[in-house]
């Protein structure tokens, strides 16, 4: 036998998978654009931006899987579901396992993506659900998710304890309207000692404001925080979407995202996509697309069941068009 | 064989007149709702054709369609020849159907800015109707005026929140002498509240008035209220209770050409609880969250015998 034979076959084969590796790592992630998005554009229209009130994403890390929350029209009492990217698109979605009985939202994968952390009326005991919301988390198991876990006190209170976004080091991030007689919905962080949650501090003034602030999304280093605030002096009208930085364990003063992404209408809940380059959000509250014209009664049913019918929408912008440093 | 089956008929009859009884006595989602929001029927005279709101939560939108009795069935509606394009709401019929009253923004072109209100109207030309009018001092003024209502006297009720009321909004009247309007006058201390009243509705004789209001003391935000005239005074409102108020919002009562049924509007959710009583599944998710009863607002209607109210 020829050596040159059985090593030149397997060298191309390798060339080959390289080549091949090489395509497939330029282009991971499903949300990925060939294009520049320097303009925010409403993400999978259709599907999960519809008619409906659709917001709070939230990708698996390979960004395979996304999950979001469709809400009533009043944009109360939420529900978590899940699309897949399957074939080059997205699955008509599904409720996810453990949602489709009460009122959850705000989806949050840990960075490893093992946990997920969304809030919930969901009674802890009983069958009457809360008044509030409170935090919860399912675990990955090998049979799929867990039944939901309640986070113990002093992350939930009996006021509302929402909006969880988790580090790398199992940091949380969220909202609680705790001191709300004093403030409004403000921002706080737990940190994870010895597998548990056991002290909880407000974020400094540098992010937190007598307003409501809320929606905070904090990266796997804990380096960028993105939250929402509501009619600061710099804002562009309602609930606009900021960012700060840790420089060195302190947050920098939080900035306003500008004009391109900040509007008269809602901007909330911005995340960095898993790839690290894309920004998603949800705007909406109000924003229609209607002629400036008289409109018929069959077009004025077409705008109502498309997704420019004024409910929310998820939103992808690149992160560098968006003014996020990275 | 025959003696089973007329057994079954008997129980058959028997449940069907119950369910009619059980019928009669709650409010009945009217067939016009979707899952868009709808509101503030009026009925022509003849009870053929019905004009009322449509539009879309969080965009302050909305516009007058109108559907047409044929057959027994409400046409799929179409859009008021008058409407279209600015904001409109509350279409109200004259007695004698002559006039269509209805507030609107459309001073304004911007349709999605919170922009002042005012009473107009139209005027049924054997052509159609005209094109809309705003009524103009005295009526309207620079705060805003809304939901005309009109009696057979030609007097206007509508609502205002022009200074001089006792908070939020407030139902005033204006009298009808020699093709004019008088200066507004506030319904007094019977009917507004320090809270917001509105949507005055009355009966064939207006000896009785419907309105809505979200003072405190009620099932939720808004419920619907009723005062009796005595001796030429209204008398103090009392709550309609139960058949008709929920802690959803109700409001914009109006009766049907008949007297028979009292239509209203209301955000309440039909399957209000609050846990579902078992998981939905996505197809069952979208069809609750795009259908009647999601918490737009819906028009509903319940027989006026239901609420036993007191003789006038």
């Amino acid at each position: 036998m020829n050596i040159q034979r059985i090593v030149i076959p397997i060298m191309l084969a390798l060339v080959a998978a390289l080549a091949f590796g090489a395509v497939v790592q330029r282009r991971p992630h499903p949300y990925a654009s060939d294009e520049p998005i320097t303009e925010p554009q409403i993400f999978a229209e259709g599907v999960i931006s519809t008619a409906d009130f659709d917001d709070y994403l939230a990708f698996t890390p390979d960004g395979k899987t996304v999950y979001f929350t469709k809400h009533r029209p009043s944009f109360s009492s939420g529900t978590i579901v899940i699309s897949h990217f399957k074939n080059g698109k997205w699955t008509i979605p599904e409720v996810a396992p453990f949602s489709g009985q009460y009122g959850d939202e705000q989806p949050c994968l840990s960075p490893d993506g093992n946990r997920l952390f969304f809030s919930s009326n969901r009674p802890v005991n009983g069958a009457t659900p809360r008044r509030d919301a409170d935090i919860w988390f399912v675990k990955k198991t090998a049979k799929g998710w867990s039944e939901p876990v309640h986070l113990d006190a002093p992350v939930n209170t009996d006021a509302y304890d929402w909006h969880p976004s988790v580090t790398s080091d199992g940091t949380l991030y969220f909202v609680s309207a705790r001191q709300a007689e004093k403030r409004a919905n403000n921002i706080y962080r737990s940190r994870l000692v010895d597998g548990k949650y056991s002290s909880v501090e407000m974020l400094s003034d540098a992010v937190n404001s007598d307003r409501h602030d809320m929606h905070p999304w904090i990266s796997a280093d804990e380096k960028i925080l993105l939250f929402v605030s509501e009619g600061r002096p710099d804002g562009f009208g309602n609930d606009d979407l900021y960012v700060s930085y840790n420089r060195n364990g302190a947050w920098s003063p939080a900035k306003n995202l500008g004009p391109k992404i900040n509007t008269q209408f809602y901007e909330y809940s911005a995340k960095i996509s898993p790839d690290g380059k894309y920004l998603f959000y949800c705007h909406g509250f109000g924003d229609i697309n209607l002629p400036d014209r008289r409109v018929s009664y069959q077009e004025l049913l077409g705008i109502f069941n498309s997704a420019h019918n004024g409910f929310a929408n998820i939103y992808q912008i690149d992160l560098a068009a968006a003014g996020v440093e990275r | 064989m025959m003696k089973p089956i007329l057994f079954l008929c008997c129980i058959f009859g028997v449940l069907m007149l119950v369910g009619a009884q059980t019928q009669n006595n709650q409010a009945q989602l009217f067939a016009l709702s979707t899952g868009y929001d709808e509101g503030s029927v009026a009925f022509s005279p003849d009870g053929q054709t019905a004009y009322f709101r449509k539009g879309i939560a969080w965009t302050n939108l909305s516009f007058i369609v109108l559907s047409k009795l044929s057959n027994g069935r409400w046409t799929e509606p179409e859009m008021a020849p008058f409407s279209g394009r600015y904001r409109d709401s509350e279409p109200f019929f004259a007695p004698d159907g002559q006039r269509l009253f209805f507030s609107s923004s459309r001073v304004s072109t911007d349709r999605t800015a919170r922009s002042n209100f005012d009473i107009w109207v139209v005027e049924k030309r054997s052509s159609g109707w005209s094109e809309p009018v705003n009524l103009g001092s005295p009526v309207n003024t620079a705060a805003q005026e809304t939901s005309p209502s009109v009696t057979a006297d030609g007097a206007l009720y509508f609502d205002s929140t022009r200074p001089g009321g006792r908070g939020g909004l407030d139902i005033y009247f204006a009298k009808m002498i020699d093709g004019k309007y008088t200066g507004p006058e506030n319904l007094g201390d019977a009917i507004n509240s320090t809270a917001f009243d509105a949507n005055a509705c009355f009966d064939t004789h207006g000896e009785r008035l419907f309105f809505a209001s979200n003072r405190e003391g009620g099932a939720g935000s808004w419920d619907l209220y009723v005062s009796m005239r005595r001796n030429g005074r209204w008398e103090v409102a009392r709550n309609l209770g139960g058949a008709v108020n929920t802690r959803a919002e109700e409001r914009w009562p109006a009766l049907s050409p008949d007297g028979r049924y009292l239509f209203f509007t209301s955000n309440r959710r039909i399957d209000d609880s609050a846990v579902a009583k078992q998981r939905l599944t996505y197809s069952q998710l979208v069809n609750k969250l795009r259908s009647a009863g999601n918490d737009s607002s819906d028009i509903y209607r319940i027989e006026l015998s239901a609420l036993k109210l007191d003789q006038p």
